[in-house]
């Protein structure tokens, strides 16, 4: 028996800005990607009466958005932070919330505006300032941001299990193949092994190619109950279920967050909502910062045994065409970077059946969200149907 | 010499650390109640919540738990240096230590891997603990 949260709340409106060196405040893009959720659900916006709001690096939106937004009166508000893992924690609230009658349409907005004119991409990401000598050191070794310790949870699975620099390069060029086909994506250029190769390194064994853009943007998703979406302007996503397993490196020997994410525990008691199994899934929509996170999620899953992550991925399993259609939007390696909503807006648009040419089998899709270094762990299971 | 330091003076939380690397020693914070090593420096332990934390010479062994080999320059000592061998270090105290490898061939380091405790010291005088093969 599926839990008695499982399909009964759905994603109604979906607003997605214009992704990249769009030069506009997160504040500002964050009331565009309202207005094109509500527009998208045909809403009014005298009908919004929950906002749960995320930022992005560079902290630039705010509870206040309901002010920005000119909306006086909300029965349900609040500023949230689990970083990569708060898109689908965001939905998970929203979908308690309606269904407890807290509110009856609940905006979760992400946005963030990290690319300034005439500024490299990953200075918002880097260089931040180091006020005491302890930071400063980590900052002279070179622990400057999340590259570097992503790079070592890689580089420990290659020495662990015989992982290769190809078998990541696979996961890049699986994206990119779907990225082709999305109009959204940044990057839809084709990309092969060589040019792989050939991308400049990072933090060795990540080239600029294992590495997730850096975007500016807003999404915005409106989350309902199934009795409401169901008459709407879209076809319902409904929301069959969902957890959270968070898995923090506190420095102590012994414990190894680099290799075993919360995904496991978060994906078992996602299909026990659902009552479903992984054999139901039919995509994956992964969070993919890096390279390595799509492997390690893949493994810490189920779809292949730990270890294994390398082998599973190396026959185009990913791609179009393959048995395991994953990140079918590009993800944020080729699409663009809006931290946990890029693999959130691909569900939803796969659910639907509005993918076009790169849609895919959808009865069960798996979007899964990860911030930290492999810290925090979130997930949706979404279907067209709620049951 | 180099203009400006490359460290900040440390505050009164994180001088001992420092001061231990200028002994030559890897010096720690260790729970009096629980026993537990505790870094990056904190006035409360991670274990059992106490606030009385001493500091201590740590054995300066180590096994490499993590690696990477960091390929763009962020800072003036990264300079002619690349790539540097970014590390965690699990000591026999318990404790996981962010740190550099040094003296070693960047692409033979393995997990698993025997370190030492070394120091390095910077142009502004500062010393700081490193790891290198032992």
């Amino acid at each position: 028996m599926p839990h008695r949260m499982s399909g009964r709340a759905a994603i109604c409106g979906l607003g997605m800005t214009e992704m990249g060196r769009v030069y506009r405040s997160a504040t500002d893009l964050a009331v565009s990607a309202v207005h094109l959720a509500l527009q998208d659900a045909g809403l009014e916006k005298s009908q919004l009466d929950g906002l749960l709001v995320n930022a992005g690096a560079t902290g630039g939106v705010h509870p206040t958005l309901h002010r920005n937004l000119g909306i006086k009166e909300l029965n349900l508000l609040t500023f949230m932070q689990g970083y990569g893992s708060t898109a689908c924690q965001m939905i998970q609230y929203a979908a308690m919330a309606v269904e407890n009658g807290m509110a009856d349409y609940i905006a979760c907005v992400f946005a963030d505006d990290p690319l300034k004119e005439g500024k490299r991409s990953g200075d918002t990401y880097a260089n931040r300032p180091r006020p005491d000598a302890m930071t400063a050191l980590s900052g002279i070794y070179g622990f400057t941001g999340a590259n570097q310790m992503y790079a070592m949870g890689a580089q420990r699975h290659m020495d662990t299990f015989g992982t290769t620099q190809d078998q990541l390069g696979h996961i890049a060029i699986s994206q990119r193949k779907w990225a082709a086909m999305n109009e959204r994506a940044s990057k839809r250029e084709p990309l092969d092994m060589e040019a792989y190769h050939a991308s400049p390194w990072v933090a060795e064994p990540f080239h600029v190619l294992d590495c997730c853009l850096v975007s500016n943007g807003s999404v915005c998703v409106i989350v309902t109950s199934a009795e409401r979406a169901k008459d709407m302007l879209q076809p319902p996503v409904y929301i069959r279920g969902f957890a959270q397993q968070h898995n923090h490196d506190v420095g102590q020997v012994g414990h190894d967050p680099l290799l075993y994410t919360g995904g496991k525990k978060a994906g078992e008691r996602a299909l026990q909502m659902a009552d479903a199994s992984l054999q139901d899934i039919t995509q994956c929509q992964l969070y993919d910062c890096y390279t390595y996170t799509v492997l390690v999620t893949l493994e810490d899953y189920g779809f292949c045994a730990k270890g294994e992550g390398g082998s599973y991925v190396e026959d185009g399993r990913l791609a179009p065409g393959g048995s395991m259609p994953t990140n079918t939007g590009g993800g944020e390696l080729s699409s663009f970077y809006m931290w946990g909503m890029t693999p959130v807006t691909e569900g939803v648009i796969q659910a639907r059946g509005q993918a076009g040419e790169r849609q895919q089998p959808n009865d069960l899709i798996l979007v899964t969200g990860n911030g930290g270094i492999l810290n925090y762990h979130s997930n949706v299971l979404l279907s067209p149907q709620a049951a | 010499m180099s203009e400006q330091p490359w460290l900040p003076l440390p505050n009164d939380d994180t001088k001992p650390f420092f001061d231990g690397a200028n002994d030559g020693k890897l010096r720690l914070q260790v729970c009096v109640q629980c026993g537990t090593w505790g870094y990056p420096p904190t006035t409360s332990c991670q274990n059992c919540g106490s606030g009385e934390i001493e500091w201590r010479d740590a054995s300066g062994e180590g096994i490499v738990y993590a690696h990477a080999r960091l390929a763009r320059e962020y800072h003036p000592r990264h300079k002619g240096r690349l790539p540097i061998v970014l590390a965690h270090v699990d000591l026999p105290e318990g404790l996981r230590l962010m740190t550099n490898l040094v003296d070693v061939e960047p692409t033979a380091v393995k997990v698993g891997d025997s370190v030492v405790v070394t120091f390095e010291t910077f142009p502004d005088g500062a010393v700081v603990p490193v790891f290198r093969p032992k």
